[in-house]
């Protein structure tokens, strides 16, 4: 759990409520912990690249 | 004569079924009476359309009769992933939420088997929405690996595996966002093709993530995915990231001559960075002796990490699918399974800045193996890093936690095939083969020389229908 930086439980349900997301009571703190996985997929892509590094998430016809 | 009928590849059928020594309906009866038999116990079917299968069967029996012959598929009895449209059939996607749906029109694939000639047995069980198994709380149950009917087939292309392994069709199509088609090719013994992004038409195939989504053939031989990539590949105006390339003739391509091909091992996926099972590299190793053997030139190239290819993959994969699948696990997301509605929940909490910075590695990662694909024709790994599982031990989130073998080339959108590289305690092992951009025949090529050189298609699982 300490690498779930991002939220704390009641944040994640609150978060959730937002999302009008409908989670059931007895898988909240199951989902809740599972967040680390995305967490540590989420540190990769975003320690991998500088902003500097220039690419196109999106061509234009014309640079195809 | 029934035996030998269901065992029959696309290729051998064709030719029988070309010269008028084998009549379309009585193969296509034959196999319709081994689904009966078989598939109380595979799941592989999640509808079997039998009368639409005599009728298309004694339709290609009529033309063929009148000199009318279409081609190596007229005739031939395939099934079809349930996340393909099909006129008239229900597509489910395997969820409670498409139980009502059905189509008004086929998926451009569907559509060129139809026109090709093949005979189409029924729709075939994935995971919900390709995403979410195996699980047991869907309508239909999970398909069954015909290798030990205790064991995943892999996903989520799971009836295909199962129904070409179990000579239940000749051939199928699946879909592949991750490994979904190579996969279950590995875990069940078959041939499955992942092809180049944009080779094979999308339109019409239920999307679960619009950039790393693709089709492609499984079947038993690697001659007879080729026969039917020849048939599905091309531009198709529906899709628009369909690519406008030359298709080649790719049996053309099957000479069984590696002389000079150049090979890249990455052996650093699963022995460095994950660990394959001894018997996983050991098949390796043999395979990559193997293909010296042949005439090609082996050496071990670096990709970037795997682990980079995963986190990538991953972030898209599941961004993409939770923007589909949003409105519906607001409003009604009691119809879901638990591991779909629970896998896409957790994509709710990624962030947009994580999905753009995965977009972005994506374009680093490619270009990375392009530039190793400039210095070999074709690279070399496992499929898995080990045999399937038992079916009750794959669990919610075990995806998430551990890279696989599958992703980078539909990060990279690069064609790759899965072929049975041999066999540990009864179960399959996969190699898998991967290539340059429409360089299909060339991975074709690669794959065909080594399974003509090699015994593994002489095995067929051991089902009690052929026990008594």
């Amino acid at each position: 759990m300490e690498e779930q930086e991002r939220l704390s439980f009641t944040a994640f349900l609150a978060r959730a409520k937002c999302l009008e997301l409908q989670i059931p009571l007895e898988r909240e703190h199951e989902l809740y912990e599972a967040l680390i996985y995305f967490e540590r997929l989420a540190k990769r892509v975003r320690r991998d690249l500088g902003n500097e590094e220039p690419c196109h998430i999106f061509r234009l016809p014309h640079q195809e | 004569m029934r035996d030998v009928m269901e065992y029959l590849s696309i290729a051998r059928a064709a030719k029988l079924i070309a010269a008028r020594q084998l009549s379309v309906v009585e193969l296509t009866r034959a196999l319709l009476a081994r689904i009966e038999a078989l598939d109380g116990k595979l799941n592989s079917f999640i509808c079997v359309t039998a009368d639409g299968a005599l009728k298309g069967a004694a339709r290609a029996d009529t033309e063929i009769a009148a000199g009318n012959y279409r081609g190596p598929l007229h005739g031939i009895p395939i099934a079809i992933k349930d996340v393909f449209e099909t006129k008239g059939v229900p597509t489910t996607g395997h969820s409670r939420l498409m139980l009502d749906n059905v189509p008004a029109k086929d998926a451009s694939t569907v559509g060129a088997l139809a026109n090709a000639g093949a005979v189409m047995l029924g729709k075939l069980a994935t995971h919900e929405f390709a995403l979410g198994g195996p699980s047991f709380d869907l309508p239909f149950p999970p398909a069954r690996n015909p290798w030990d009917l205790d064991r995943f087939t892999g996903g989520s292309s799971s009836g295909s595996g199962a129904a070409v392994a179990a000579g239940l069709c000749l051939g199928s199509i699946g879909t592949d966002n991750g490994g979904s088609i190579r996969t279950p090719a590995a875990m069940c013994g078959i041939v499955g093709l992942k092809p180049t992004y944009g080779r094979i038409s999308l339109a019409g195939a239920m999307p679960m993530s619009y950039s790393l989504d693709h089709c492609g053939p499984m079947a038993w031989t690697v001659e007879d995915v080729a026969l039917m990539l020849q048939v599905l590949a091309g531009h198709d105006p529906a899709d628009p990231v369909s690519a406008k390339m030359p298709v080649p003739q790719y049996a053309a391509a099957l000479s069984g001559n590696l002389k000079g091909v150049r090979v890249g091992l990455v052996r650093h996926f699963y022995e460095e960075e994950e660990t394959a099972t001894a018997p996983v590299c050991a098949a390796m190793e043999a395979a990559v002796l193997r293909l010296s053997e042949l005439g090609a030139v082996v050496n071990e190239v670096r990709l970037p990490s795997l682990h980079e290819f995963h986190a990538c993959c991953m972030i898209i994969v599941f961004g993409e699918a939770f923007a589909i699948h949003e409105r519906d696990l607001q409003q009604r997301p009691q119809l879901f399974g638990e591991v779909a509605r629970d896998r896409l929940t957790l994509a709710a909490f990624l962030s947009c800045a994580d999905y753009v910075h995965a977009i972005r590695m994506r374009s680093r990662l490619t270009a990375e193996t392009l530039a190793v694909l400039n210095g070999c024709d074709v690279l070399v790994m496992p499929t898995t890093l080990d045999v399937a599982p038992p079916i009750t031990a794959v669990t919610k989130f075990g995806l998430f936690a551990k890279p696989s073998l599958t992703p980078p080339f539909n990060v990279t959108g690069l064609p790759a095939i899965s072929i049975c590289c041999g066999f540990e305690g009864g179960l399959p092992l996969g190699m898998q083969i991967a290539g340059r951009p429409f360089e299909e025949d060339m991975v074709l090529r690669v794959a065909d020389a080594y399974e003509r050189t090699t015994e593994w298609r002489a095995s067929r699982p051991t089902l009690p229908i052929f026990s008594r």
